[in-house]
């Protein structure tokens, strides 16, 4: 998927392209970190949410990221197009450094990326009908005549497979089922044609058989309008069938990423190894055997362990070295990089 | 002899809408010391399943018969007194879903897991605790939790909390009512391995409820799909996962995204019937890629040697399905 040449971006600002070609979003060392305080007058603390990520998307892409909660991985989602600001490293959309640009000459980042929220329950206005929730990112980018925008509404209707649209349409949110309001969300996020799209668990409210044609309906969009995905999932066996590289986060930073087979068959990192075994295909054997699962928790992100941060939980880890200095991403084999000292 | 036997099942609720047949005639049998996993998508009936054995019902209840026999006896004939006395918790107990809403935050996790010891069996305080401090350990926490609110627990520690109260009363059969799905899965393999060992070391018998057939295998003997209300195929694990009879289970189980394998998830057509009105005769007939005539008319009954799946396509004379 990584063929596709960049298309000129019309509304993005002059100025000098940076990164490779064919990238849609850079992230070089991005860091967020947070500032909580646990009662007024106590010192303020700081969270490690995300810590020198680096990860390039490139268009038409998925890239799946993947951890336990808290890891980081929808921190990341959010600071990659400036809803959280990062508070380090470089953020580069389609070449143009976008990491200090001020909120209001980034109308067009508004519209070239999208978000496909996790809650399909709480992610749709329960007062706006089908066609208010389509209608309003329309209206906000100034999006043509109202015979133009109820054309869009149609075709981003039909697109996600909710026919026939004049019915959908004056539906009320309470109306719909999970699946259908998801399929409202994607055709909200679709509509204005955006080149990147972050699903932050898309389907993980829904059911088995749902679930499944929801992450197709997004394969299809994203092959007939070559979107770049950018799958926010604690979920690794949707991210085997349903995206092109994966990155496994750990306490705030990539632990490993490569091409999915490549990590998913060989994975490098004692953790993603372990959050394998951790996950049961259906299987009669699977009773009989004890999973090689973890002990402990991830750790507190306000005081993340030295060195490398998964040690404490790791079964290889070895004193003096681990504990010691954060290993950094090591590419072992091609285009598959994992930062672990012990990893060969 | 089974330890747990239910037989034609029925659980409905009346609604303003009308009536939701939740249970609509359920048989399956638990043995001794394995586990019957129930599985199905959201709102086909596995915790109102789970509601109808352990008689935690609702005022809205419109339907509420069958049988359920244990240690011999019908509980549903039981008064409530008796029933509470009796089977709750003392013979039966349960694991509720999401651990963080099942203990009350206001009460140290140790006093609430020895609750039930001193209602039941009339203990004194400090017999309770030591008992409580028992159930604790063996689900691998440290005595010091007991002094514990909720809240400074993580959410693994809270399922553990819950299940050593499902424990402490030494009970013959542990509901497990989606025990992990509030849970991470480094913490959900965690709890997964303690409830195989506390099953080795205790000989328990579990109902484990859940949608998902991945984790319904980690302890899964026997199998129940659940479809709209009612059982569409029952059979041991080693058979129901290889070799799915009805074709709801064969489709459930396509549409499992493996992680070790490159078998493309196949979704299921249409969406799971409402309860209110489920469809006639078959209520899988309406999304059935093997419908026919008979499907819509009568209700199948269970097939198979032994009886597997209520599929008319296992009726003998039509022929085999289930391989392509």
């Amino acid at each position: 998927m990584e063929k596709t040449e960049p298309s000129a971006p019309e509304s993005v600002p002059e100025g000098a392209s940076e990164g490779p070609k064919g990238a849609v979003l850079v992230l070089d060392g991005l860091q967020t970190h947070f500032t909580v305080r646990s009662r007024f007058f106590s010192p303020t603390l700081t969270v490690n949410a995300v810590d020198d990520v680096s990860l390039t998307i490139m268009k038409g892409e998925t890239v799946a990221i993947v951890g336990e909660s808290g890891c980081g991985k929808t921190t990341l989602g959010r600071t990659a197009i400036r809803l959280i600001e990062p508070t380090g490293g470089r953020i580069l959309y389609d070449g143009q450094d976008i990491t200090h640009t001020k909120m209001k000459d980034l109308m067009w980042l508004r519209r070239k990326t999208q978000i496909v929220p996790q809650d399909p329950y709480a992610s749709v206005n329960p007062g706006f009908n089908v066609y208010g929730i389509l209608e309003e990112p329309l209206l906000v980018h100034h999006f043509g005549t109202p015979a133009e925008r109820a054309e869009k509404l149609r075709s981003a209707l039909e697109s996600v497979k909710l026919t026939p649209p004049d019915v959908f349409e004056g539906k009320f949110p309470h109306m719909l089922s999970g699946g259908q309001r998801q399929r409202v969300a994607v055709a909200r996020a679709m509509i204005l044609e955006p080149e990147l799209i972050i699903a932050d668990e898309p389907v993980s409210m829904l059911d088995a058989s749902v679930r499944v044609s929801i992450l197709e309906l997004l394969r299809q969009i994203q092959e007939q309008h070559n979107v770049a995905f950018m799958y926010i999932t604690h979920d690794l066996a949707t991210a085997r069938h349903f995206s092109n590289r994966i990155g496994v986060m750990y306490a705030g930073k990539l632990a490993e990423l490569g091409p999915v087979r490549s990590v998913l068959l060989e994975p490098l990192h004692p953790y993603t190894q372990a959050l394998m075994a951790a996950i049961p295909d259906p299987d009669p054997e699977n009773r009989f055997r004890k999973i090689a699962a973890l002990p402990g928790e991830p750790p507190n992100l306000i005081s993340p362990p030295s060195g490398c941060r998964f040690h404490p939980r790791c079964p290889i880890a070895k004193p003096g070295v681990c504990d010691v200095e954060a290993p950094p991403l090591r590419e072992l084999r091609p285009g598959h990089l994992v930062a672990c000292h012990l990893a060969s | 002899m089974p330890i747990l036997s239910v037989r034609n099942l029925f659980l409905h609720y009346r609604t303003r809408k009308g009536t939701v047949r939740a249970v609509d005639g359920i048989s399956f049998d638990l043995q001794k010391g394995q586990t019957v996993a129930l599985v199905g998508e959201s709102g086909c009936g596995k915790t109102s399943t789970a509601s109808a054995i352990l008689r935690m019902l609702p005022r809205n209840v419109a339907k509420y018969e069958g049988e359920v026999a244990f240690d011999g006896k019908n509980l549903l004939d039981l008064e409530d007194e008796d029933f509470r006395t009796q089977v709750r918790w003392r013979a039966i107990s349960i694991v509720f879903q999401g651990a963080m809403n099942a203990l009350s935050p206001m009460i140290p996790v140790g006093r609430q897991v020895a609750e039930p010891l001193m209602i039941h069996l009339d203990m004194e305080k400090e017999e309770a605790k030591a008992k409580a401090a028992e159930s604790i350990e063996s689900v691998g926490l440290p005595r010091y939790i007991l002094d514990r609110y909720p809240h400074e627990l993580s959410g693994g520690m809270k399922q553990r909390v819950v299940i050593a109260m499902a424990l402490v009363m030494r009970p013959a059969v542990i509901l497990l009512d989606e025990p992990t799905s509030a849970l991470d899965v480094m913490t959900q393999a965690n709890i997964m391995n303690l409830l195989k060992r506390l099953k080795a070391e205790e000989g328990l018998s579990y109902i484990f409820i859940t949608h998902d057939l991945g984790l319904s295998s980690e302890l899964a003997d026997w199998v129940g799909i659940m479809y709209a209300g009612q059982l569409v195929e029952f059979g041991p694990a080693e058979m129901v996962f290889p070799n799915p009879q009805h074709p709801y289970t064969q489709k459930l189980l396509a549409s499992v995204p493996r992680l070790r394998s490159d078998t493309r998830p196949d979704s299921i057509v249409g969406t799971p019937p409402d309860l209110f009105a489920p469809p006639k005769a078959c209520r899988f007939h309406p999304r059935c890629p093997f419908v026919f005539d008979k499907c819509k008319t009568d209700t199948p009954p269970f097939f198979g040697d032994p009886d597997r799946a209520a599929c008319w396509l296992l009726e003998k004379g039509s022929g085999e399905h289930g391989e392509d």
